[in-house]
């Protein structure tokens, strides 16, 4: 949308005509119409006072009608002229400002708008330079410096962006447009820095936004152009001041607009982080709770129970291990674990929704219903890493457009399978791995028992096959009250 | 002895084991079912007729708080216990509407959580211990 707007050319009115001033035509009837009153007159005299004709006089009557009419005409049209031209202007001027209102909202970027915001204002009254500059929260100092007119070069020449002194500050102090025909020669100015092209007129507008001032628009050096082509140096009109006013409030709600789409922007992160947040301060006081919980059975068996003792002592240990590693990574800004106390259903959705949000991957999981309440706590959270684990592989190495999360048991087994459709693994990367990743995910298997089974799938692509032993029913962690309850 | 009738409801399995583990220590109590998930508690709690419920309202992301709601006015003469690892203003005036018996925060000692669910389980604590008061019974995790 960068049509070129210059003011000094007749706009491509799309459908509707200009109004024009038909000079000839108010020639043609301004001095037609007294030359027939007087023909008008004479005639009258005649029919009535036919001997009172006296043609001398009656040419000097016309002659005195004509040349007051000539010079009525000549004033009035040309009045009339200047009037059309400044109305022609006008519109066109209005027009300008449509184009850029509109060229602005096309962006969201609050950088971007900066820019357009200075590169249209330079268009709308033909100034060489354009400038803005955005003021920090007091409204007090520049914070960013933005250019039009200036090559990169020049910009880079010049250096350092300006305070706000002299001229510039006047503006921000006062936060009132200025129009200012001769920099130099207005007291208030202290000058450019050296490399800073000559300039001559300066139009300052403030851009306001829900009454404060938020940045300051400046425009020098307004430039026209004859019917020769010759450029010349004019000072800004009023005109000029009210359209860049004009223009300065589309710029201030363009801004706006663009500041709360990064709000907002901003706002998704801190609550996802917020959520991550929350997930850690939660799940670590879950653990050490349980932790406070399991030395409590330790002090109640004392040592009539000292196998119950020992279990319970290790698992706090590890307990509290997981709760340093969360932490730690807490610290590290990375994702915790979250697989405590989770079973295995919940873990694997958490985990495939992750894996849709991190990637482009299609993800699919199949479970059946009763599989997770067989495992005991360790067992599902050494399991969710190992599938961790597989589909951090699919997600970085595959090149893979579907996976699917495959869950069952038979009697007394549970299976897990990560299909993925991607380039296949390498058998030989599998006889030796280089990363300790597929090194992991069969030592946490190889703890619990199970088996571990990389191969290529049937269409390409590769399965991953963990499977692990199953206790029987009875030795599930559930209360039998609970397993009347929900009949799986 | 009548026992005191619980289910204990929190989506963190370990943590529920050890919560149902330590109240079965106590001979009036008894824990009639453990449950994850908003759901199952709706679920359960017809069927097992308890006289308290313990809750963590933070059950699957918060809906916990809407199940609370729901048995609060679908069954009355349920006593609601609410056992959390975070409780911030907002959420204990939603609980004190609700019309809660008692706010306990993760972490305190057991001994007193039987013993307030004890009198909960009695006498229904609603008139006798205001839950913003109970902010106090969050002590050091069980010490030797």
């Amino acid at each position: 949308m960068n049509r070129s707007l210059q003011t000094d050319s007749p706009p491509p009115a799309g459908g509707h005509r200009k109004p024009s001033l038909n000079v000839r035509r108010l020639w043609t009837l301004g001095l037609s119409l007294p030359v027939l009153f007087w023909v008008f007159l004479i005639l009258a005299r005649l029919l009535w006072f036919p001997q009172a004709w006296v043609p001398t006089l009656d040419l000097l009557e016309l002659v005195g009608i004509l040349v007051g009419a000539i010079l009525f005409w000549g004033w009035a049209i040309r009045n009339l002229s200047r009037q059309q031209t400044e109305l022609d202007r006008r519109s066109q001027q209005l027009e300008s400002l449509h184009a850029a209102a509109l060229a602005l909202t096309t962006e969201l970027d609050l950088g971007m708008v900066l820019q357009k915001v200075v590169d249209l204002s330079r268009d709308l009254v033909s100034a060489r330079y354009s400038a803005l500059g955005v003021l920090d929260e007091e409204g007090q100092h520049i914070v960013q410096f933005y250019t039009a007119g200036l090559d990169p070069e020049a910009r880079a020449r010049i250096g350092s962006p300006p305070q706000g002194r002299g001229l510039l500050g006047v503006l921000i102090q006062e936060g009132q447009p200025i129009l200012v025909p001769d920099i130099q020669a207005d007291e208030r100015s202290v000058g450019f820095p050296p490399h800073h092209p000559p300039m001559r007129s300066l139009l300052g507008v403030p851009i306001k936004s829900k009454g404060k001032v938020i940045g300051d628009l400046y425009l020098t050096d307004k430039v026209s152009v004859d019917a020769s082509g010759q450029e010349r140096l004019v000072p800004f009109t009023e005109q000029d001041r009210e359209i860049v006013e004009m223009f300065a409030t589309q710029a201030a709600i363009a801004i706006e607009n663009a500041q709360l789409y990064r709000q907002v922007e901003q706002l998704a992160i801190l609550q996802e982080r917020e959520r991550f947040g929350m997930d850690l301060h939660d799940g670590v006081i879950q653990s050490i709770y349980a932790v406070g919980l399991m030395l409590e059975e330790i002090q109640h068996y004392g040592a009539a129970d000292p196998d119950r003792c020992h279990q319970q002592l290790e698992r706090s240990i590890v307990a509290l291990n997981d709760v340093i590693r969360d932490i730690r990574n807490y610290i590290l800004d990375l994702r915790p674990q979250r697989f405590q106390g989770r079973d295995l259903h919940r873990g694997l959705e958490e985990l495939v929704r992750e894996l849709r949000a991190q990637s482009f991957l299609d993800v699919t999981l199949e479970m059946d219903s009763a599989s997770g309440k067989r495992l005991t706590p360790e067992q599902t959270v050494e399991l969710l890493h190992v599938v961790q684990e597989a589909l951090t592989n699919v997600r970085k190495h595959a090149q893979a457009h579907r996976v699917k999360v495959h869950l069952f048991t038979t009697a007394d087994r549970l299976f897990l399978g990560i299909t993925d459709d991607g380039r296949g693994i390498d058998l030989e990367q599998l006889e030796n791995p280089q990363g300790n990743g597929i090194r992991n995910m069969r030592e946490r298997i190889s703890r619990l028992g199970g088996a571990l089974e990389i191969e290529p799938g049937p269409q390409g692509g590769t399965t991953v096959t963990l499977s692990v032993p199953l206790g029987s029913p009875g030795q599930a962690p559930l209360s039998q009250a609970e397993s009347a309850a929900f009949p799986s | 002895m009548k026992r005191i009738r619980v289910v204990v409801a929190d989506d963190h399995t370990q943590l529920r084991s050890l919560i149902r583990a330590r109240l079965e220590r106590e001979p009036d109590f008894l824990v009639v079912a453990e449950v994850a998930t908003g759901e199952q508690l709706l679920d359960v709690i017809p069927r097992s007729r308890p006289d308290i419920l313990l809750i963590d309202p933070a059950l699957q992301g918060g809906e916990g708080l809407e199940v609370l709601g729901a048995i609060s006015r679908s069954h009355p003469q349920v006593k609601l216990a609410v056992l959390t690892a975070v409780a911030d203003t907002d959420l204990r005036m939603q609980l004190e509407a609700l019309g809660v018996h008692g706010i306990f925060n993760k972490g305190i000692q057991s001994e007193e959580l039987v013993k307030a669910l004890r009198r909960i389980g009695a006498h229904g604590a609603a008139h006798s211990q205001q839950p913003s008061s109970l902010k106090t019974e969050e002590n050091r995790p069980c010490s030797a």
